[in-house]
């Protein structure tokens, strides 16, 4: 079975510890690797860097947060969508602001959804489970093929 | 009605005009009109002079006529007769014949003489009877009988000849003929001259007398001009001859008609004689009669009669001089309209010529009030010429006054968006604090808060497992071994990493509100040991890094002490930070003297930062480039803070991988350290 692995690019350890924790609590069985910065995501994504040995086939679903040093998620999400190849790749934003200007940002550029990590820690879970079962919904017609 | 400036010239030209050539012309006609009486009066007198001359001339010929009778050869034959008898025995004549030799000599000269009315010779020796006799009687000449002769003897005229010497002439009063003591109709005037005769021996025979019709004699006084009578008074006043025939001779009827009554106060002026000229010429005028009069005196000196006069006058009626006074104001008034409306013409045109720059100064006035820049043409080097340069200078005053001020607006403006960007940039520290806030200070909160939800669920998950501990299988102790092991301590890891990036984040925004609020010492400082302080503190990380420091001369500044240590502290810790590991750091310091500015560069061989990343670098709690060293991104913010605070600017140049140089300036104000800006740091 050709699984959808999961990206988590965040900066902050602690929030992408969280996320991926919770996706497993919510049944999430995928693979998940993190990032701690949008540059490595992206060389990983496109085979460069440290990740010029990875293959994969662009069976992907990354979560990415908006604000990281040296490239942040806006960053990512441009090169993702310009890419032909990349470009059909599901995007979940994570986000701690309600800002609506980035919020705009990120849709007009074409993510699929935006999270905003709650303080709370049963929203950030629920929200969390959410995009585990996103994920599971994705992963039906890949299945297929 | 608004009146033009030439209208006004011209009305008040008028006025001038007017009232002088007025006043000059009634002048003139006032002296002209005494002037022309005079003239009138000076002619009048003229003519009375003529008429004078003319009746002496008439009276020295009767005076000759009386004297040839009187010495004919008839008069001496008669003479003779009577002496003889009867009979002229010298030239062997009768009486008789003589008689009628002298008849037709004295008819002859009656004939000759028109205003002669009787010629006689008197004799005395026979009482007086008249000897000849020749008249005229109704135009024709005739020679009187012998036998209608009169006595004569007891007349006036012939008793006042008789009397007279040799040569004697005798000249009665003018009084009215009379027939035989009666008054002869009609009334003629009559004038007697007679002259005596005497005979061989010296005694007197008798008297030769002319009768002389004086209204004839007198005729050309008749024949004045219009406007002017003559008339002559007789030494008592009475008239002889005047128009009025009433009036003349009035004593024969027993009246009084005497000239000084109709003209008064002229007797006195009649008998002031005009000693400068020796005649009795005299004039006066009488307004209210209308009349001007002017005497004279007809003297009967050259006949041996000296007191003896004639009183001659003429008097013209006033309206005459009137008349030519009138024609003459006419003349002036007419004379004095055309010149005033000449003058007023040529002042309106004048006016016009002169007012012409003043109305188009007016109308560049206009257009400069009404907000133009007009150049002001000058004409001329006179009041209105230096006007139009006054105006001119005020245009261009104006002019350079509105650019100041346009320039003062610029750079107000420039001023206002210089602060604006101040107010901009003080906006985006307190924007970028709420962001923080929001952010960066919930994101560790995010974790804590995840971590502790965790570590509660996790502790369930004991609590349950432990609640089965009777029988705790493998499963169960390695589920409590993982616990215990890694979920636990993992979560309690990160709130206590996240709790600490708070307390730090907490702390650095606590330094930096005092760092605001701190007040400054101002000072003279060296910067050179600022700086030596500043290399000192960090020296053990300097070593580390294999570091190498250049440090310039610089200058002694004026600043705060504090201030300019955590300035230097930072950019050097910065620049020692960021130079990667494996590279042998270089970093130099140095200072440039600008105008009234003293710059400061801190250059290191460190990783540099990207262009696009420079404007954010000042930027509160913003990383850029690689996360590889500790730091809570707030330094740039706080020092660009403290270059603020001393009025300074700070700014950065850099190569991504070749290095960075950081430059401040602060304000040069060594000389006058005594009078720092900020009111506030000098009551310190």
């Amino acid at each position: 079975m050709n699984a959808v692995t999961i990206l988590i690019v965040e900066d902050e350890p602690a929030h992408a510890a969280l996320i991926e924790r919770n996706l497993k609590r919510s049944g999430v069985v995928n693979d998940i690797v993190k990032f701690e910065n949008g540059k490595l995501a992206t060389d990983y994504i496109f085979s460069k860097g440290d990740y010029t040995d990875i293959t994969h086939d662009y069976s992907l679903l990354i979560l990415l947060d908006i604000n990281m040093p040296v490239k942040g998620g806006v960053d990512v999400l441009e090169e993702l969508k310009r890419n032909d190849k990349t470009k059909e790749i599901p995007v979940i934003m994570l986000t701690t602001t309600d800002d609506q200007t980035e919020i705009d940002t990120c849709y007009e550029l074409g993510c699929n959804a935006y999270v905003v990590k709650p303080v709370e820690h049963a929203k950030f879970s629920e929200a969390i489970k959410n995009i585990g079962l996103f994920v599971n919904i994705l992963a039906v017609p890949t299945n297929g093929v | 009605m608004k009146l033009t400036l030439p209208i006004k010239f011209g009305i008040v030209s008028l006025i001038i005009t007017l009232t002088g050539v007025l006043g000059l012309a009634f002048f003139t006609f006032q002296s002209s009109d005494e002037l022309l009486q005079e003239q009138s009066l000076s002619r009048l007198a003229d003519d009375v002079s003529r008429e004078k001359e003319v009746l002496k001339n008439k009276l020295r010929i009767l005076v000759e006529d009386v004297r040839f009778l009187s010495g004919s050869a008839a008069t001496k034959g008669i003479v003779r007769s009577v002496r003889g008898g009867g009979f002229d025995v010298d030239e062997n004549m009768t009486l008789n014949l003589w008689r009628s030799r002298l008849e037709t000599l004295l008819a002859t000269v009656l004939a000759q003489r028109t205003s002669y009315s009787q010629i006689r010779f008197i004799g005395k020796h026979d009482r007086g009877r008249e000897i000849v006799r020749v008249e005229r009687y109704e135009n024709k000449i005739e020679t009187v009988t012998k036998d209608a002769l009169q006595e004569k003897g007891n007349r006036d005229y012939f008793k006042e000849t008789i009397l007279l010497k040799p040569k004697g002439i005798y000249f009665s009063d003018i009084t009215l003929n009379r027939e035989k003591g009666k008054i002869a109709y009609p009334p003629e005037p009559v004038l007697r001259v007679g002259v005596p005769i005497y005979d061989a021996t010296k005694t007197v025979f008798g008297i030769v007398v002319i009768n002389v019709n004086f209204d004839l004699f007198a005729s050309s006084l008749y024949d004045a001009p219009k406007h002017i009578f003559y008339f002559m008074a007789n030494q008592r006043g009475d008239y002889l001859i005047h128009p009025e025939r009433d009036k003349r001779l009035a004593f024969e009827r027993n009246k009084q008609i005497r000239y000084f009554d109709d003209f008064p106060d002229l007797n006195a002026l009649a008998k002031k004689p005009d000693t400068a000229k020796g005649r009795y010429l005299n004039s006066k005028i009488y307004p209210d009669l209308d009349a001007g009069i002017v005497l004279d005196r007809l003297y009967f000196d050259e006949w041996g009669i000296p007191d003896r006069f004639f009183v001659m006058g003429a008097s013209a009626r006033l309206t005459v001089f009137q008349k030519q006074s009138r024609i003459l104001r006419n003349k002036i008034i007419g004379l004095v309209g055309v010149t005033a409306l000449i003058m007023t013409l040529f002042t309106v045109l004048f006016a016009r010529h002169i007012t012409r720059p003043i109305r188009q100064l007016t109308n560049i006035a206009d257009r400069i009030a009404g907000g133009e820049y007009v150049d002001v043409p000058v004409h001329s080097g006179d009041e209105i010429g230096q006007l139009s340069t006054s105006l001119g200078t005020m245009v261009s005053n104006l002019q350079s006054s509105r650019d100041d001020l346009l320039r003062l607006t610029g750079s107000l403006e420039d001023k206002v968006k210089e602060q604006t960007g101040e107010l901009l940039e003080a906006n985006k520290e307190i924007r970028d604090f709420a962001y923080i806030v929001s952010h960066d200070i919930r994101s560790p909160l995010v974790s804590i808060q995840g971590f502790a939800g965790v570590i509660r669920e996790d502790m369930e998950s004991l609590r349950s497992v432990v609640k089965k501990a009777h029988d705790i299988d493998d499963n169960d102790v390695s589920k409590i071994n993982e616990i215990l092991d890694e979920s636990a301590p993992e979560a309690i890891g990160f709130i206590e990493s996240s709790a600490g990036k708070i307390e730090r984040l907490i702390s650095a925004i606590l330094e930096l509100s005092r760092m605001g609020r701190r007040e400054f010492k101002f000072g003279v400082i060296d910067a050179r040991k600022t700086v030596l302080g500043c290399v000192d503190a960090i020296a053990t990380m300097i070593d580390k890094n294999e570091t190498e420091i250049l440090i310039s001369d610089l200058p002694l500044v004026y600043a705060d002490a504090l201030a300019l240590e955590q300035i230097f502290g930072n950019l050097i810790d910065n620049a020692v930070k960021f130079i990667p590991s494996g590279r042998k750091g270089e970093i130099e310091i140095w200072a440039e003297g600008e105008e009234n500015t003293t710059v400061f560069h801190v250059k290191d061989n460190g990783s540099g930062i990207a262009s696009g990343d420079i404007p954010v670098i000042f930027d509160l709690f913003k990383r850029v480039g690689e996360q590889d060293t500790e730091g809570e991104g707030m330094g740039l913010s706080y020092v660009q803070a403290l270059v603020r605070r001393l009025d300074g600017r700070i700014w950065c140049e850099s190569e991504l991988g070749k290095g960075t140089t950081f430059s401040f300036s602060i304000p040069d104000r060594i000389a006058h350290a005594g009078e720092p800006k900020h009111k506030k740091e000098s009551n310190t």
